[in-house]
């Protein structure tokens, strides 16, 4: 095993963007679909923190603080939006919801 | 040495747990493993010196929006692991568009940060992820940015409450 | 720093304004608001700040396109007097929704450091994602609030991941540091950079709705209340045109050889499924959804011949296109209230029942097929001829026979205007409808006197 360098966190962060693209087109429930999202938001602030800390430059880092600030406020929104899906049709499963096409 | 070891076992955590959470047919089961995945992400940022960024990731993200997934959850009584699947195909392409965007990105990003390469024991030694050297930044360089993102989360605000409230007829 | 400082006060403002009696003055509020923040935006006052610096800049570009923002919103809000709009959300909260996504839409135009870009893309999103579902008790509403949520945090994240990567390569995330490194590093293929130029690029192709990523925007317009539809397809497009195209023209100019020929075959592409399938349409709101997607091909053909005048084009393009589709919403809206649906059929014999609205239509339709001398011809003019400089000709010439395919489906509505028996009895525009369609209208005609003013301005 040699040094970790940017590379690996480079490499892992575009690997765990990937998982939660593949997690976003495969799954049909809504939440594990927002948990995706999640998943992708992480990889690039898993990245900006390495490259931030490999570079020796703060402003990666506080960008990462903004991302999770909308991260946490989308959130809210998505599931808010979700309950309200759920009390009209009594489902999160995009199924039902028919007329999504992807 | 230390370092690689806890860098390979951290990413093998993080990986399998983001790996089990769209694997999971139950949603409390992704919940727990995306947790799971938080946590070895804050391990990262410690392991990058990024203490503050650990310290807020875990706030935020295992204390605000686990949360909140798992309260809706539990409110609508989700736990169900009766999800109808995708159609074989779909679920087929959706994984080979993951992989492919995976490939591609290996392949481009290959030896890609060569002329910054360095130890991350140097890191250690770095005062970047430190507090003071945060706060500065973020409210000498981002202060606008900062008071801005406020708009955000007033709208947010409004915007949960307008679409949870219920109606007068219901 | 004076228009943001306005506008965010202002929704605040219209928040509190639903304690006690100030329901009623919500919308005079946000009007006088906005007409105030035209102003200033006009006389210049107090843009520049301190604060800015580094993070926004308001440039000419800047100003030109938060004025036409300022201006498409106020008729939108405008809009919100009309009394019979269907909807589970109260005014005073559309009111400051659409005034905080307004807000949002200004930074676009004006960033000069990435998370500005990131954040006004956020701040533009999240308040319509909420709109979106304005009726909260119909599945269509439901499906296209959730159908935009997912859509748009795909993109933010693959916006993200493109920003970080460009930062990864550059170490910065300022708009000026970005070209200026990649002027000092001409090599042919920097992975870190192209990669995360094409992350950005589809991140905000989805927002545009330019094709492949446009499959959302028809389901979407159709499940929102008109009224909201009207502010996607105008505020959000033209704040996401004018942010890719600032984007690319301040940050990555040096490597246009990368991303020029992507961006052609997305036009390309965008051009050949907004016009084929708007054909296929049966409802006018969907048929206004494919215009769009097809008039994002168009505005993206401006971006592709960067240069002097460039920035000119694409205003006045954006101007006519976002001017004629309010008054083909503004349409959709007074026959909705009227009793009819959302198909082309809803608006035969509208030339009998409503001659001031059937005209209003027509022009516009007429102005978006780009016919001289309304506004959409001087845009297409401009965007076609700029295109043609930079040696684009085979896109040019496939861009124009799909402007002739346009005019097989913008005819179908002038059609059912003129030509068909009426589908009910005449009726009234209501004040601000009225209003709105005048003002629109008078803007479609009028900017046709434009062009050599803006050009000369920017």
């Amino acid at each position: 095993m040699g040094p970790i360098t940017l590379d690996h966190y480079v490499f892992l962060s575009a690997a765990l963007f990937c998982l939660g693209v593949a997690g976003v087109l495969i799954r049909r429930n809504i939440l594990v679909m927002f948990m995706s999202l999640e998943i992708m938001l992480n990889a690039v602030n898993l990245l900006l923190g390495s490259i931030a800390a490999f570079r020796g430059d703060a402003a990666g880092q506080v960008f990462v603080f903004f991302i999770m600030l909308v991260a946490a406020a989308e959130i809210a929104v998505g599931l808010a939006v979700m309950v309200m899906v759920y009390r009209n049709t009594g489902s999160i499963d995009l199924k039902d919801l028919s007329n999504l096409k992807w | 040495m230390m370092s690689s070891i806890l860098f390979y076992g951290l990413s093998t955590l993080l990986f399998a747990a983001a790996l089990l959470v769209i694997l999971s047919r139950n949603p409390i089961h992704s919940a727990l493993w995306l947790v799971t995945a938080f946590f070895a992400v804050a391990g990262h940022y410690v392991l990058l010196n990024a203490q503050f960024l650990a310290a807020v990731h875990v706030i935020v993200y295992a204390g605000a929006i686990m949360v909140l997934f798992l309260f809706t959850i539990m409110l609508l009584n989700l736990n169900k692991e009766t999800e109808p699947q995708h159609s074989l195909l779909v679920k087929l392409a959706g994984l080979v568009a993951g992989g492919m965007l995976l490939v591609v990105m290996v392949g481009a990003l290959r030896r890609s940060s060569a002329e910054t390469a360095s130890d991350l024991a140097t890191v250690h030694s770095g005062t970047v992820g430190l507090v003071e050297t945060l706060g500065k930044v973020l409210f000498r360089d981002f202060l606008l940015p900062f008071e801005l993102s406020s708009i955000l989360f007033l709208a947010a605000l409004v915007g949960a409450v307008v679409l949870g409230k219920k109606e007068l007829g219901e | 720093m004076s228009l943001y400082l306005i506008l965010s006060i202002l929704g605040a403002l219209v928040l509190l304004s639903s304690l006690g009696r100030g329901k009623r003055l919500v919308v005079p509020l946000a009007i006088a608001g906005l007409l105030g923040a035209l102003a200033v935006t006009g006389m210049g006052l107090g843009l520049d700040h301190p604060l800015l610096k580094g993070m926004a800049e308001f440039d000419r570009y800047a100003v030109l396109f938060s004025c036409l923002l300022l201006v498409l919103g106020t008729l939108v809000v405008l809009l919100l007097t009309n009394p019979n709009e269907r909807s589970d959300i109260p005014r005073v909260e559309m009111a400051a929704l659409l005034l905080f996504s307004l807000t949002g839409g200004i930074m676009m135009a004006s960033f000069a450091h990435l998370v500005m870009l990131f954040l006004g893309v956020e701040i533009l999103s999240i308040p319509l994602y909420i709109l979106a579902g304005a009726r909260k008790r119909e599945r269509a509403g439901n499906e296209a609030a959730l159908k935009y949520f997912i859509t748009g945090s795909f993109a933010t994240g693959f916006l993200l991941f493109g920003i970080a990567l460009i930062y990864g390569a550059t170490g910065s995330f300022s708009t000026r540091a970005i070209a200026a490194w990649a002027e000092a590093n001409p090599a042919v293929f920097t992975p870190m950079f192209h990669l995360g130029l094409l992350l950005m690029l589809v991140g905000l192709a989805f927002k545009i709705s330019a094709a492949p990523f446009h499959f959302w925007a028809p389901d979407v317009y159709e499940g929102s209340p008109s009224i909201v539809t009207s502010f996607m397809s105008t505020v959000v497009k033209v704040a996401a045109i004018a942010a890719f195209y600032r984007l690319f023209s301040e940050a990555f100019p040096a490597a246009a050889d990368a991303w020029s020929w992507v961006i052609a075959a997305v036009a390309a592409l965008t051009l050949a499924v907004g016009n084929l399938g708007a054909l296929a349409q049966r409802s006018f709101k969907r048929l206004m959804a494919y215009s769009g997607i097809s008039h994002a091909g168009f505005l993206l053909l401006a971006l592709l011949s960067v240069g002097p005048g460039s920035a000119g084009a694409l205003w006045i393009y954006a101007a006519a296109y976002s001017f004629a589709t309010l008054i083909a919403f503004v349409s959709l809206l007074a026959v909705e209230a009227a009793g009819g649906g959302e198909s082309l059929e809803a608006l035969s014999g509208l030339g009998r029942r409503n001659p001031f609205l059937g005209v209003c239509l027509t022009i516009s339709m007429l102005s978006l097929i780009g016919v001289p001398p309304l506004a959409g011809f001087f845009g297409k003019l401009f965007v076609f001829g700029n295109a043609v400089s930079q040696r684009h000709v085979v896109l040019v010439v496939f861009a124009v026979v799909m402007s002739a395919v346009g005019m097989a489906y913008y005819m179908r509505p002038i059609i059912q205007t003129w030509l068909r028996p009426p589908a009910g009895s005449p009726f009234q525009l209501s004040t601000s409808q009225a209003w709105v369609l005048g003002i629109a209208t008078a803007f479609v005609v009028l900017l046709a006197a434009a062009p050599v003013w803006v050009m000369r301005f920017l």
